[in-house]
């Protein structure tokens, strides 16, 4: 097993829904959504979120709008879309699932005497 | 001072030193190399295009308005570098994981003599590229060969440009495992592709493993056939190395190998026999339109073999639409060439003259080969037989020689004579007579002797026109005639009564009788043994 190599897959699940989350509230630009992956250290380059997000939007759970910029070329602000709305519910559920259950198993290693 | 370079980058134009130029450059192209050959490539690109433009953007201020190459590593750090984007995601990427597991054939300039090629093989197979470079010399001795091959690996092999065709080219080798491997991954994902399908379209999923069983069997197979169709790339590239070999020393030397014996072509060159049909500058255009129409097939057999045995991106698109067009273009003025050609051969023509043999001391004629007749050179010609006919080229003196045939018949008149008929084609009756009578044939009387030459032969410059010269001899019955050795040259199928070969009535006399040629002094009918 590779350790690098089980964190990133770790990410990478994580990471998509984190999008997803990111933009549940309101429409945002990537660096915007850079932003936030950054500052909860889920990544660290920009350039990865790019393929991600093209992704999703073909798969129907992004959609796009472009808006002028005065700094630069116009830029693509992403948001839900409906399919993408009861995605992130979907995973929203299955995430406190697993939360749930890899604390209870994390709990139950570390104090098995409480437990009884 | 520097030299700047005005680019456009997410449709805003930006002024860049041009170190600063070339490192974004690498860094696009590793882009490309990662994301080009996905379906969703171009909008990947365009996107991250436009998010380092407002980077870059962000950089410029009134007194500094051109991107330095510290700019350009400031956006790289907030990018990330494209070997970083992807980590861990390879199962959801097959294709990139398709480049990423083997290695691939490119042209290393790093380190390289001329182009690479030789670098680059050397980095392939994991051998001291010193190996290649003597190989190539070798066959470059063998009329030009090896360099032929170079150049055209040259060609077609893309150098490595961006980090990632560099670590390409490095790459793992290429063993069964791994072939194995890729295989598996290519089938992991037509698995997926396949299961989602299912779901899409409401199909259970309950005979998972019985398709697992399948796949296990379907992988082997996949491998088994890679296999085979390596090997039967290394086939074509032999095949069409050698036959390209023996096809360029056909063309450009005047002796050849690799041509089979039996065709009896030891001295075959092919403009020369061309030049025995056709004029000069068709011999020139004949020869390249030949050449194109039968080595562009026979380098795309290379080149298939090439692609099947190592895996390379070529830019085989353009060149193999130049390829085609020009074989086709070739093809279709060989045939224009043969069509013209052709008219040369509408129309043919005989032209028969008859000389009286008179003066003889007495009734016997003796037949002989004029041993001092012009002919073509022993170990000097070329030639093509075909029955009795023959094509004889002498290749000092460029003259075209034939065999003629000569045959006695029994006279109606007291007097012998011999008849002397010249054939040729042309274009017109009126030039296929005028070919025919421009056929040179001498024979010559001395008292009772008739001296023949054993060719006839084209003026100089003529062209083959399909000529013939038959001898007739037309024997009055009672006269003799003797057959020196030499006559067997020329004689062909003489009837006689007791139906000897040719090669057996020399040196005897034969007289002619009203049944016809019989040998002399031989007793009538013949005595049966």
């Amino acid at each position: 097993m590779n350790l690098d190599n089980t964190k990133a897959q770790m990410k990478k699940g994580v990471l998509e829904y984190c999008i997803l989350a990111i933009l549940s509230e309101n429409s945002r630009y990537t660096s915007d959504i850079i932003q936030e992956l950054k500052e909860s250290k889920v990544i660290v380059v920009e350039g990865t979120l790019y393929p991600l997000l093209t992704r999703q939007k073909n798969a129907g759970l992004l959609s796009y709008r472009w808006e002028e910029s005065t700094q630069g070329p116009p830029r693509k602000y992403y948001e839900l879309t409906d399919k993408g709305k009861s995605f992130l519910k979907e995973l929203d559920n299955s995430w406190n699932d697993l939360v749930k259950a890899v604390s209870l198993i994390r709990n139950k290693k570390q104090t098995p005497e409480k437990q009884k | 001072m520097k030299k700047t370079i005005k680019i456009n980058l997410g449709g805003i134009i930006f002024h860049i030193d041009e170190d600063a130029y070339a490192n974004l450059k690498e860094y696009l192209n590793a882009l490309t190399s990662k994301f080009g050959h996905l379906e969703e490539g171009d909008e990947i690109i365009s996107d991250i295009e436009s998010r380092i433009a407002e980077i870059l953007q962000s950089e410029i201020k009134d007194e500094k308005q051109v991107i330095n190459i510290q700019d350009i590593e400031n956006m790289k750090k907030i990018m990330g570098e494209p070997e970083d984007y992807y980590e861990g995601e390879q199962e959801e990427e097959p294709v990139s994981v398709k480049y990423k597991a083997g290695k691939r054939l490119y042209r290393d300039q790093d380190n390289s003599i001329l182009g690479g090629v030789c670098n680059g093989l050397g980095i392939y197979f994991d051998v001291d590229p010193i190996w290649f470079r003597v190989l190539f010399v070798v066959l470059f001795l063998v009329y030009g060969t090896g360099l032929l091959m170079y150049i055209i690996l040259w060609v077609l092999i893309p150098k490595a440009e961006t980090t990632a065709q560099k670590l390409e080219m490095r790459g793992e080798n290429i063993t069964v495992q791994n072939i194995e491997r890729s295989v598996k991954k290519e089938y992991q994902t037509v698995k997926e592709n396949f299961n989602k399908m299912k779901d899409s379209k409401g199909y259970h999923r309950s005979r998972d493993a019985v398709s697992d069983v399948f796949h296990g069997i379907g992988s082997v197979i996949v491998v088994f056939l890679k296999i085979i169709l390596m090997i039967i790339g290394i086939v074509f590239i032999i095949t069409g190395f050698f036959t390209l070999l023996a096809f360029i020393s056909l063309f450009l030397f005047k002796h050849t190998f690799f041509l089979p014996d039996f065709m009896d072509m030891d001295y075959f060159y092919f403009p020369d026999m061309l030049g025995i049909f056709t004029h000069g500058n068709n011999v020139i255009f004949i020869m390249i339109a030949f050449f194109l129409a039968i080595g562009i097939p026979l380098l795309a057999l290379i080149y298939g073999g090439i692609k099947l045995v190592f895996r390379f991106k070529a830019r085989d698109k353009v060149i193999g639409l130049i390829a085609f067009v020009l074989w086709l273009l070739s093809v279709i003025c060989l045939f224009t060439i043969s069509a013209f050609e052709g008219i040369n051969f509408s129309e043919d023509a005989r032209v028969k003259n008859t000389f009286q043999i008179t003066g003889l001391p007495s009734d016997t004629l003796y037949l002989k080969i004029n041993e001092f007749s012009k002919k073509p050179v022993e170990f000097d010609k070329f030639y093509i037989e075909i029955e009795n006919v023959g094509i004889y080229l002498d290749k000092s003196t460029n003259e075209v020689f034939g065999k003629p045939e000569f045959d006695i018949r029994k006279g109606d008149s007291e007097i012998i004579e011999l008849e002397v008929q010249k054939r040729s084609n042309g274009s017109t009756y009126r030039s296929a007579v005028e070919n025919a009578k421009n056929l040179i044939y001498n024979w010559e009387q001395k008292d009772s002797l008739l001296i023949f030459d054993s060719y006839y032969r084209l003026p100089g410059g003529e062209q083959w026109r399909i000529p013939h010269v038959k001898l007739k001899l037309n024997l009055p019955v009672g006269k003799v005639v003797y057959f020196d050795d030499s006559m067997t040259k020329i004689m062909y199928n003489i009837n006689n009564t007791s139906n000897t070969y040719d090669y057996d009535m020399v040196g005897k006399k034969w007289i002619m009788q009203n049944d016809g040629l019989t040998q002399f002094g031989f007793s009538y009918p013949p005595v049966n043994e």
